[in-house]
């Protein structure tokens, strides 16, 4: 069974589309993130409080909201979190969760009298740790990047690097942006999901930098863009065939991974979708385009 | 590599058995019935096959994860003597510079004594001379406070009865503890928090209390901070009066006075941290006597109805009153528990004691050698036992003071106090006042461990109820197995034959990872479940890359046998370069990653190098048996 015998698309020269649809992309989540005044951090990042609670039955959150005028936390975000009969309070700051959950119990049970409740996760942490977190998270994605730079500028050449590197930022920004429209939060995991999605992404975009790098010397004679037209074009169907694989796999995880998982399953969907594109619209042409214009500085 | 196949077999079946050997106890650990799983713990072997488990992530199975920091600031004021004004204006304004600037509070303290030209050695006499040394010292004392942090909390856990603590050190200023499928997290982050010090405190005399009252209420009487509050409303002669049933004299004219109106505008805004935005006074009362109006007289105790609390708490915060407790040599603290009284319309109202005590500990918890829970009279109680020291000065205080009443402090709030009856010469003591037994435990395990150098203050705590764990594991599992099985599916339906062996190898990949982390003792949470389930990705990837390539040898016109070697050589390097990356950005993970990010990086990095080894060296191998035995012609690919 196949899905592609030979394929001779003209990758490169839909690339002009490429570069409109990711700018056109990025633009968006650019609007969204500055409109929304940056991501929304999870309280791993800026410090705080999330409480779980699953009811035995299906509660209405205005009640809540009661209850929690009543302990002059009425400032605080709640929404349904999978089942309607589980609900997710956030706290903006620091509570101790002994005095926490017995106060929230009392004024939940004084608005539902009859409901009862199970607290199924408390999370707090302190606006300190929030704020090393996020610096550590930063030195983490730099610090990765800077390692596959190195990495692929050895492999292979400087220009792949760069090609590979404007490939990953453009998956992470379009990704970050999805998920400020969608208005989800970047917690810790997202945090790893996005590492996630510059391997995979890394992972796509060197299978068909390998290619090229093989063909360059196979066919010297050959223009370098129709060798990377022809290189992307040799490696299609595994790139597709692993993509698709991959997405069953994320997309299983997004279906029926659970509540807890579902926005990391998401960022790593949206990851898998876009860093399959990058590879094929974004890294081989900025590696062109670099070559070009190394190439007009060496004639000139 | 190998030529023969004969090699390649034996490492493929060492891999196996060894495979067989480290996933072995988990199965029997899971396959275990009820029945066999005490006889296991009662004959001690239970632990002994946990050990050998894959241990699952507290998201995984319910628990606590908490991150304590060592209180550096109190365990610099603890150290100092001869301390004054000047001394904690520093220390304050330190913590704030700490805060502000998210520094060390060693390196602010610095900062602010330079600052403000303070010497060091009047309040660290013992440290050195020079600033300089002294501030050494005290970073010294710091590092030698958090190690023996750890190892009282290693103690007292160990004794709380958990499966599978673990306790670490992060830097050093924090610990954090991990307690899996713990039931009752109250239980124990009292048993993290309290500092176990134990103070055994003479009571002042009532007539001396009633005196204080007096002061303070004379003190606070028309003082700025407190509002006038009888306004427009007509109040009868209230039924005021030393009654020593206080309960009767709570009559209507009591009412709610908000805190902007007792402390007027200079009421702060963190008042919603204590559930009490008004409290309960009597009005006539309050204009005369500000302070003991709030208090409610029980016998020779004094009550704090719980509505006035936060307000009593920040009248001994004021300065004046402060200045009279020194004076008088006393302090006030606080009951443990609260307790209720019934009051006249028949509701039930919650109140705390606050005991009026010595400001000099008689004896302290140091001198304590044993302490046992036990039962007496149907009621949990700790018996104590001192050393001989201890005892000594037990028997004299005790002697001294017969019909006197004795506080016994833990953790600055009162447990209980008793009259002293007789003299107590042995150095046995017992303290009651507990509501069940597990609370008399928890308070024998932290006096036994001994008391912390400094407080610890929990900064950050993660929680997950058992029944959200067993959720997550079960949708796990279950999006795991679907996943796989659509993939194998796939690569059967797309690949034929060779997708048989690929399908193996992929799920050879996934046994071998659980394996290696059965062996490293690595913890397997939903993060790394995700990480499992990117493995399978990944792993089919890698023979994708190999079969297309083979496919693209056969379409140039080759034999089974050179479409094989030359298929898998060209492939090798697109693998290795691809999955190099994935394993970087996994290793800067395990690097930043605390608990779950560690857990997801820890098996994508071992799923990728064993993906290496499952998809270019198995599949190979079984290749190989595959065209040797006979002379295929074609290859299902």
């Amino acid at each position: 069974m196949r899905f592609l015998k030979e394929t001779h698309i003209n990758f490169l020269g839909m690339r002009r589309f490429g570069f409109v649809v990711s700018g056109a992309l990025i633009l968006a989540g650019l609007v969204s993130l500055f409109l929304q005044g940056g991501p929304r951090l999870s309280i791993d990042f800026e410090g705080g409080t999330l409480v779980q609670i699953q009811f035995r039955e299906n509660v209405d959150i205005s009640s809540i909201r009661t209850a929690l005028e009543m302990i002059n936390m009425d400032n605080s975000e709640i929404q349904t979190f999978g089942a309607p009969n589980e609900i997710l309070i956030r706290l903006k700051t620091f509570q101790e969760t002994e005095s926490l959950t017995a106060q929230l119990s009392n004024s939940i049970k004084q608005v539902l009298p009859h409901e009862e409740l199970e607290f199924r996760r408390i999370e707090t942490v302190g606006p300190k740790i929030g704020s090393e977190l996020s610096s550590k998270a930063l030195l983490a994605v730099f610090s990765a990047i800077a390692g596959i730079l190195i990495y692929i500028s050895i492999r292979f050449e400087f220009k792949f690097a760069m090609g590979a590197i404007a490939a990953l930022v453009h998956d992470v920004l379009i990704t970050l942006g999805i998920f400020s429209i969608m208005n989800y939060e970047i917690s810790l995991a997202i945090i790893a999901a996005f590492l996630t999605i510059v391997g995979y992404s890394l992972n796509d975009t060197i299978v068909v930098f390998d290619r090229i790098r093989e063909n360059l010397k196979r066919f010297k004679q050959e223009s370098y863009v129709s060798i990377i037209d022809r290189s992307i074009n040799e490696s299609l169907s595994r790139t597709i065939i692993t993509s698709l694989t991959t997405f069953v796999v994320v997309f299983t995880l997004w279906i029926a991974g659970g509540e807890v998982i579902r926005y990391f399953a998401f960022a790593m969907i949206v990851g898998v979708i876009v860093g399959t594109y990058s590879s094929i619209f974004i890294a081989s042409p900025v590696v062109v385009i670099w070559q070009e214009k190394a190439g007009r500085g060496e004639s000139s | 590599m190998f030529e023969k196949n004969t090699p390649r077999l034996i490492i493929i079946g060492i891999v196996l058995l060894w495979a067989v050997y480290a996933l072995y106890p988990t199965f029997k650990y899971q396959t275990l019935d009820p029945d066999e799983l005490e006889t296991l713990r009662q004959t001690g072997k239970l632990d002994e096959l946990e050990k050998r488990t894959i241990r699952r992530g507290l998201d995984l199975q319910g628990g606590m994860h908490i991150v304590l920091e060592v209180d550096i600031q109190t365990l610099y004021e603890n150290l100092a003597s001869n301390r004054n004004e000047k001394f904690y204006d520093v220390l304050n304004a330190a913590r704030e510079r700490a805060e502000k600037t998210e520094q060390d509070f060693a390196r602010a303290f610095m900062t602010e004594t330079e600052a403000n030209e303070l010497r060091l050695r009047r309040y660290y006499p013992d440290f050195g001379s020079s600033n300089q040394a002294i501030m050494s010292a005290l970073e010294n004392e710091s590092v030698d406070a958090i190690n023996r942090a750890l190892e009282i909390l290693q103690n007292r856990v160990d004794q709380f009865g958990v499966s599978e603590p673990t306790l670490q050190k992060q830097g050093n200023r924090r610990i954090i503890v991990e307690l899996a499928g713990i039931q009752d997290p109250d239980r124990a982050r009292a048993l993290l928090e309290s500092t176990a010090q134990l103070e055994f405190v003479l009571l002042k005399d009532p007539d001396i209390t009633q005196d204080f009252l007096t002061r303070i209420d004379r003190s606070l009487r028309g003082r700025e901070e407190l509002v006038e509050v009888t306004g427009d409303t007509a109040v009868g002669m209230a039924e005021a009066g030393e009654t020593t049933e206080a309960v009767q004299t709570r009559t209507a004219q009591e009412k709610e006075v908000t805190l902007t109106e007792l402390f007027g505008e200079t009421a702060p805004e963190d008042t919603t941290e204590e559930d009490t935005s008004s409290v309960l006074v009597d009005e006539q009362l309050f204009e005369e006597r500000p302070f003991s109006s709030l208090l409610r007289n029980l016998g020779n105790d004094l009550g704090v109805p719980e509505q006035n609390v936060f307000a009593v708490r920040r009248i001994l915060e004021m300065a004046n009153t402060r200045e009279i407790l020194r004076a008088g040599a006393g302090r006030l603290a606080w009951s443990t528990d609260r307790e209720f009284w019934n009051s006249p319309d028949g509701a039930q109202e919650a109140f705390f004691r606050l005991y009026h005590l010595d400001a000099e500990p008689g004896l302290t918890g140091g001198v304590i050698e044993e302490a046992t829970e036990d039962l007496y009279n149907g009621q949990p109680i700790v018996s104590l036992s001192m050393n001989s020291e201890g005892a000594k000065t037990w028997s004299r205080l005790t002697g001294a003071n017969v019909g006197r009443r004795v506080a016994i402090v833990l953790d600055k709030k009162v447990h209980m106090a008793p009259v002293i009856r007789t003299k107590i010469t042995d150095g046995r003591t017992q303290v009651e006042g507990f509501s069940n037994m597990a609370e008399a435990k928890d308070i024998a395990i932290v006096l036994r461990a001994g008391a912390l150098p400094a407080p610890v203050d929990i900064i950050e705590e993660r929680t997950v109820g058992p029944s959200l764990g067993l959720d997550s594991i079960q949708m796990g599992t279950r999006s795991i197995i679907i996943g796989l099985v659509l993939v194998l599916c796939f690569m059967v339906i797309y690949y034929k034959m060779s997708g048989i062996i690929a399908a193996f190898a992929v799920s050879w990949n996934l046994i071998l990872v659980l394996a290696v982390l059965a062996m490293l003792k690595a913890t397997l949470t939903l993060p790394g479940i995700a990480g499992l389930i990117l493995t399978v990705g990944m792993s089919v990837d890698a023979n994708v890359i190999i079969f297309e390539r083979i496919r693209e040898e056969f379409a140039k016109g080759k034999t089974v046998k050179a479409a094989i070697d030359s298929g898998y050589s060209r492939a090798l390097t697109t693998i290795i370069d691809a999955n190099v990356t994935t394993i970087l950005a996994a290793l800067v993970l395990m690097q930043f990653g605390t608990g779950p990010l560690k857990g997801f990086a820890v098996v994508l990095f071992w799923g990728i190098t064993i993906s290496m080894f499952t998809a270019i060296f198995t599949t190979r191998t079984i290749f190989n048996v595959v065209t040797s035995r006979r002379h295929l012609q074609k290859l299902s690919i």
